[in-house]
């Protein structure tokens, strides 16, 4: 049968007009619940970016004490060497440590005196560099060779900074989902609402045309619309949200002094996020206003 | 067209609003419906409509078993059926005109056929002139030719009339069952469940008597008695 749509467009905006107060609250609590979804969805694919710039170039540095022998030096060596994990090692004698050791601070030359005097700041090391970018195995790669082996002084990985903001990062995002769900089933009661009440308003209407024959859909549609009108003005808000923050992560990660360096998502990554927040409204005023339905219309 | 056969209806699994009731109402019949007030005639309207279904028995409403029929199908068969109330059922934000041309537009009629249909329904039931009038500016037998008008304008086969007179002086009654009767006369089987004993002793049509849901009389040219 044929749905006329300029029925169903007179229909649905005299709803959402009839309902102004309510469709509003609902508007909005979709829009502050979907733009903090695109915010969780937006920082975990940056702080993901993030991460693989760093493991490019990571090193893991296995320093060593200024006693080692001879023996325990060789033993560590092949240990790095037989690891799975391990692309390639390289010691640091005396020599190169002390000429990396000049370099780095050659604009300090307190420094470079003390270091010159006490070797004990100045240790030798491995520099390893792992075959993998996986930063979890990385991490247990330097927690391996860390002073529980004999001879080693400390071990560092360039990743431990990382983890800590990925952890962070999982945190918050994880609080802004869990309040943004919260706030997205405050938004599908919200639509319940509004659909029952714009049922209400319009029960004679409804009976009539029961009365006269017109199918369920010929019903339905125009309160399904409704919600998902809501939903999707909702979503464009908040598709609003995620572009403005796009456009501060990008403003901070692409700072070559900050840690947050390298820190931004992708276009591809972006567009995907606002594909969600749409579809996401989408699927929750079509939601609520079919809760509605199925409860509050009988037919 | 109608035919009940041992037709029984209960509410809450217990009060038998119809027992076992038995009757063929024929194409073109004009039937009258009395009874004491919840002896079953709302009961016996509801069910052909199917906006309730039978407990026992079968029912069927032309030529279909509509305990059978599957609720999409529920629409199309309310198509052939008009309805009209005591209280008219009308729209009261919409005008004479909309109020009918609603019943046309709802069931995905297109303009033009609304546009034909409407004034020539209006003019039949003699309102044309008031049709941009709301519902409120009207008299109640005016209301309940509107009522009409939207009832028929689809040329149904059955009309249903659930104590039309009810809310009206017996003169503006008359009127009614004069524009009931010209409906009648184009085929249109009519059920009409009424309380008014004068309607029903003049029209001299087919009675149907039920008491405490059960039908204690069925003549064919009867009086309310």
């Amino acid at each position: 049968m044929a749905l006329q749509l300029d029925y169903v467009v007179r229909e649905t905006s005299t709803n959402l007009r009839r309902n102004v107060t309510l469709s509003f609250a609902a508007v909005v609590t979709i829009a502050v619940s979907l733009c903090l979804f695109g915010t969780a969805m937006l920082t975990r694919a940056a702080v993901g970016n993030l991460s693989t710039r760093w493991t490019e170039d990571v090193k893991v540095i296995v320093f060593v004490k200024r006693d080692i022998s001879e023996a325990q030096k060789s033993s560590l060596q092949e240990q790095l060497e037989e690891n799975a994990s391990v692309a390639k090692v390289k010691y640091m004698g005396d020599k190169e440590t002390m000429k990396e050791f000049e370099h780095l601070f050659q604009s300090n030359p307190a420094m470079l005196e003390e270091g010159r005097k006490n070797k004990d700041l100045v240790p030798n090391s491995f520099r390893v560099t792992p075959n993998t970018n996986d930063p979890d195995a990385i991490i247990a790669l330097q927690r391996l060779f860390s002073t529980n082996k004999p001879g080693v002084l400390k071990s560092v990985s360039a990743l431990e900074g990382v983890k800590r903001l990925q952890h962070f990062s999982s945190v918050i995002q994880t609080a802004v989902l869990i309040v943004g769900l919260g706030l997205l089933a405050a938004a599908l009661m919200l639509i319940l609402n509004a659909i029952r009440m714009a049922m209400f308003a319009r029960r004679r209407e409804i009976e009539v045309m029961k009365l006269v024959g017109a199918t369920n859909w010929f019903i339905r549609v125009p309160f399904m619309l409704e919600g998902v009108v809501q939903g999707l003005v909702g979503a464009a808000f908040a598709v609003v949200g995620v572009y403005g923050l796009d456009k501060l992560i990008y403003r901070l990660g692409s700072d070559n002094l900050s840690v947050f360096s390298g820190m931004v998502a992708t276009r591809g990554e972006v567009t995907m996020v606002m594909l969600v927040v749409v579809l996401l409204g989408i699927t929750i005023g079509a939601a609520g206003s079919g809760w509605a339905l199925s409860r509050f219309l009988k037919v | 067209m109608i035919t009940f056969q041992n037709v029984s209806k209960l509410y809450k699994g217990e009060i038998k609003a119809l027992r076992h009731c038995t009757a063929n109402i024929e194409k073109g019949e004009f039937v009258f419906l009395v009874g004491p007030s919840g002896s079953g005639k709302s009961t016996m309207l509801r069910l052909i409509n199917r906006e309730e279904t039978a407990d026992d028995g079968t029912l069927y409403v032309a030529g279909k078993d509509i305990a059978r029929l599957s609720s999409w199908r529920v629409p199309y068969l309310r198509r052939n059926i008009g309805c009209i109330f005591q209280d008219y059922k009308l729209l009261p934000n919409k005008s004479v005109y909309e109020n009918v041309a609603f019943a046309l537009e709802v069931i995905g009629r297109p303009r033009h056929v609304v546009h034909a249909q409407v004034p020539a329904i209006l003019e039949l039931v003699g309102l044309e002139p008031k049709s941009e009038n709301l519902p409120d500016e009207l008299s109640g037998g005016e209301q309940q030719r509107v009522s009409i008008a939207r009832a028929f304008v689809n040329r149904p086969l059955i009309l249903l009339a659930d104590e039309p007179t009810g809310n009206l002086d017996p003169a503006t009654s008359v009127g009614i069952m004069r524009l009931l009767d010209r409906i009648n006369r184009t085929g249109t089987t009519v059920v009409m469940a009424t309380h008014d004993r004068s309607i029903v002793d003049t029209m001299q049509r087919r009675v149907i008597e039920l008491d405490q849901g059960e039908i204690v009389r069925d003549q064919v040219r009867g009086v309310y008695q």
